[in-house]
């Protein structure tokens, strides 16, 4: 299944990211691409609302992984940018397969860890504020979280 | 003897304290991903509450692996540290093992993710099988092969039910047949999958 979703602003974007973690559970998996700048940590940032999180949400760029355990269910944003071409078992599956969201930018430089199912969005820049976000899935469980999403 | 017990591989934080071959207090918490947060406080309370100064201590015995990333790591660079600081042998235990059932045949489990976990099997004498990492295939297959081993960890993932024994007191029981290490820089966390 896949379904494209226009925003037109930023806070349309924080919007559809709040609709989103409201309807994610304990060991679900997002992945996230787009080029730097599409919007990928604004959208992860309206997940953040929908789990109660208070502290801001910024790229784990440098630190790969940031973990807000203050939450309705844990969130754990992982950034694989620097991970490309390493190969290195740094743990991340306790965090894929955890106890909270896992939410996964880049998620082309650990593909080997993503045999798993999963949510995967793809948010282009159209010009300006505007973006295309695209939601796709080969599988029921997370259909019907897009379904719900996009009531 | 004055001995520190700490454990923090998987999802559990646990500190324990032990003089003359007992354990005498211990703390022991569910803390999944978070024990780096708290291990060093609950160190020193534990050591406050008994009236024990940190000079005192005799030796650190820890798990070093393997479990989680992070975790085997947390315990062992706290261990090594303290061991460091204070001059004293550091005793290195395998976490699967400080997970068996002493005196009896046990299968230790716990979930390396990935469809895999770490095992390890011990009859009442011996060690039946070495640490390792291995396919959740193979292991059903083991446990099936094995019928009368007791199985010990969480093993929800594998929709099995899992012993939980006391993990402090086997490592104080454990520590009695291992060697302090000889250079403290060269002890590594035993994690067995280091690329993917």
């Amino acid at each position: 299944m896949k379904f494209v979703f226009i925003s037109k602003k930023r806070d349309e974007t924080i919007k559809l990211g709040e609709k989103l973690g409201n309807c994610l559970k304990k060991g679900d998996i997002v992945t996230l691409t787009g080029d730097l700048g599409a919007g990928k940590t604004t959208l992860v940032s309206g997940m953040a609302k929908a789990l109660k999180i208070k502290e801001k949400v910024i790229s784990p760029t440098f630190n790969i992984l940031k973990c807000y355990f203050k939450a309705k269910i844990p969130l754990y944003h992982i950034d694989a940018y620097r991970l490309e071409d390493t190969n290195k078992d740094i743990g991340l599956e306790e965090y894929i397969e955890g106890n909270g969201i896992a939410v996964i930018e880049w998620p082309i430089y650990i593909k080997e860890l993503l045999n798993v199912k999963h949510l995967e969005i793809k948010i282009i820049n159209k010009g300006g504020d505007k973006r295309e976000i695209t939601f796709i899935t080969p599988n029921k469980y997370y259909e019907n979280i897009i379904r719900s999403v996009l009531k | 003897m004055i001995y520190l017990l700490l454990d923090s591989s998987n999802t559990y934080l646990s500190v324990g304290l032990a003089k003359n071959n007992k354990l005498i207090d211990k703390i022991s918490y569910p803390c999944f991903q978070r024990q780096s947060e708290y291990m060093v406080s609950e160190i020193d309370k534990l050591l406050k509450r008994n009236h024990i100064n940190a000079k005192k201590i005799d030796g650190v015995v820890t798990s070093i692996g393997p479990g989680s990333y992070t975790g085997i790591r947390i315990a062992l660079t706290i261990a090594k540290v303290m061991c460091y600081a204070l001059n004293i042998p550091l005793y290195p235990l395998s976490t699967l093992e400080i997970n068996k059932v002493i005196g009896k045949d046990s299968i230790v489990l716990f979930n390396a993710r990935s469809n895999r976990s770490y095992i390890a099997a011990f009859s009442r004498s011996k060690r039946l099988l070495k640490d390792q990492a291995m396919n959740n295939s193979d292991v059903l297959k083991y446990i099936k092969d094995h019928p009368k081993y007791v199985l010990v960890g969480d093993l929800s993932y594998l929709n099995l039910k899992g012993k939980k024994v006391d993990v402090l007191s086997n490592m104080l029981t454990l520590m009695k047949n291992t060697k302090p290490v000889k250079n403290l820089n060269l002890v590594k966390p035993i994690y067995l999958k280091e690329t993917y």
